[in-house]
């Protein structure tokens, strides 16, 4: 178990560099330098602008750059922000707490909602629970999230006017009462949440039906259930159990999808994530900052992953003693 | 004269057929026809036949995990699908071909001959502590000839005579009145195979239960059966 967990530390670790260095390489290849979009809101000189270089360390090769880049990153030193010299990490930690509360609470629905119509609509498969969901789900999935993101903000909070449709806080959040405070914070979140679960929900949904059909066909469930225990008890303990190797390997997989899938949400959202901050960045072709949330994005999402590992080889004993 | 235990009368079983393009039912396979036969109390029933004639099925008709097209089974001379659950599960058992199916594979051998035992105990309204199941399960693998090590061990690390006794055991754990024993020797070497016939007769003598035995050795049959009935295309051929 714990040479498994070695294993998997160092391949994570080769990973993370690997990710760091690919985008290093990208954001300094592509086109447009920092200097150059300073020079779009204001008129700088060519003297100036080689003065911004050089304080930047935009002159040095490419190499040596990246090489100084991990040197600081290694002592948490994100560096700060070209476009208002803030420290990156301050600006990071200010943004992801809520990017973090939006993906956790979309996570929790995933996985709790997802589970629970797999499960029902195998234990009734082809009945009506079954084909209803079947159609929720196929549209969850065909339907393009930030189509249906638009079309909810037009319907619940400008012909409703039920719902906020932009940021995490309204105006006046600082003079409500305490319990107002939360609703308002309910209130904002409902949207992004209730449409970043619905295309993740869809696919696992469908995941867990097909699992648990799979599963509900095998002769032990069928000998389970000759010991004369409900239906649903055999379900819950013996199939539901099983299926749960796919459904971890899902939702690890699925952590990137929601933080990388963050910068055009949050952007519509105008949500005060990392998505918008990183999206805000690539504009503005801040490197310390999207080297920085490309960093922490990446150390999240392979984290993610290392705990799905972790928990596989808690479900599945056949990995544990491999 | 020994009462009737189970009764097979007229069951016929059919499965559709699908268009392998469509996936639409385009005709029924019948694998059982009119079957007839009863078994009295504490003797065992060869059912013997080749591959394919249709005698699992009729095993999973009599355990109820398959409902017949037509006829019935009386079991104590009641509609097998008129007992609720519990009840039926402390009158008749199968084992399955395939012990190792039988074995939820993520789950160890300890809790699963656990859950059974403490089912015992439920169905016969007995409220136990956990130092009386353990002591039950104790006895149980005694019986089996299994050391307390397999339950901690999970059904792959099991080797094929094990899983077999690990099976065997979780049927008696409720003390059924009738067992089915589907091929239970075609898993096993031919080692094992003689040592499993000489365990069955003991636990036959020992917890006085009727049995199916379904097999296609027919000599297998005469020395482990007290009568027998050949199955041949879903019909009875000879009794």
């Amino acid at each position: 178990m714990i040479k498994l967990l070695l294993n998997r530390i160092v391949v994570l670790f080769i990973t993370f560099i690997g990710i760091t260095v690919i985008t290093f390489v990208v954001i300094n290849i592509s086109p447009g330098k920092p200097q150059d979009m300073m020079d779009m809101s204001t008129r700088i000189s060519f003297e100036a602008k080689q003065r911004l270089v050089k304080l930047y360390g935009l002159d040095k090769p490419l190499h040596i750059r990246y090489f100084n880049w991990f040197l600081r990153v290694i002592r948490l030193d994100f560096g700060t922000s070209f476009k208002d010299d803030k420290p990156v990490l301050k600006k990071i930690s200010e943004r992801l707490p809520a990017t973090l509360l939006l993906n956790i609470l979309s996570l929790g629905i995933i996985f709790f909602v997802g589970c629970t119509i797999g499960i029902l609509s195998a234990m009734y498969q082809n009945k009506f629970f079954d084909k209803l969901t079947t159609i929720v789900v196929f549209l969850g999935y065909s339907i393009p999230r930030y189509w249906l993101a638009i079309l909810c903000m037009i319907v619940f909070g400008i012909k409703l006017n039920w719902l906020p449709i932009s940021g995490l806080r309204s105006v006046n959040w600082e003079y409500l009462p305490f319990v107002g405070k939360i609703w308002d914070i309910l209130k904002h979140l409902i949207l992004p949440v209730a449409i970043s679960s619905f295309s993740g929900l869809a696919g696992l949904a469908r995941y867990v039906r097909g699992s648990m059909i799979e599963q509900l066909n095998c002769e032990y469930i069928k000998f389970a259930l000759s010991k004369g225990t409900q239906r649903k008890k055999v379900v819950f303990y013996h199939a539901f159990r099983n299926v749960l190797i796919p459904v971890v390997t899902i939702l690890g997989l699925s952590l990137p999808d929601l933080i990388g899938g963050g910068f055009i949400f949050e952007t519509i959202f105008a949500y005060p994530g990392m998505g918008r901050l990183g999206y805000e960045a690539i504009m503005a072709r801040d490197y310390p900052l999207i080297m920085g949330i490309g960093t922490i994005t990446a150390a999240l999402t392979l984290l993610g992953n290392f705990i799905a590992d972790i928990v596989y080889v808690y479900v599945d004993p056949r990995v544990r003693y491999k | 004269m020994k009462n009737n235990i189970l009764e097979v009368r007229n069951v016929t079983k059919s499965y559709p057929v699908y268009s392998q393009l469509l996936h639409t039912k385009i005709t029924k396979k019948i694998v059982l026809k009119n079957i007839t036969f009863s078994l009295e109390e504490n003797t065992a029933l060869g059912v013997l036949g080749p591959s394919g004639c249709g005698k699992t099925t009729l095993a999973k008709i009599i355990a109820r995990i398959e409902q017949p097209d037509s006829g019935e089974v009386l079991f104590e001379g009641r509609n097998i699908f008129s007992y609720p659950n519990k009840t039926f599960a402390c009158m008749v058992q199968l084992l399955f071909q395939n012990p190792y199916s039988m074995l939820n594979p993520k789950l160890n051998i300890g809790f699963l001959i656990k859950e059974r035992v403490r089912q015992y105990f439920k169905l016969n309204n007995t409220k136990v502590e956990d130092s009386t199941v353990n002591k039950k399960i104790s006895e149980l693998l005694e019986t089996v000839k299994l050391s307390p090590d397999v339950l901690k061990m999970y059904p792959y690390q099991l080797s094929g005579g094990q899983r077999q006794r690990v099976a065997i055991l979780l049927v008696l754990c409720l003390y059924p009145k009738l067992l089915i024993l589907d091929e239970p020797l075609s898993a096993l070497d031919v080692s094992l195979q003689a040592q499993m016939l000489n365990f069955f007769a003991e636990l036959k003598q020992q917890f006085k239960f009727s049995y199916i035995f379904i097999t296609h050795d027919e000599n297998l049959a005469e020395y482990f059966c007290d009568q027998i009935i050949k199955i041949e295309n879903g019909e009875i051929l000879t009794k």
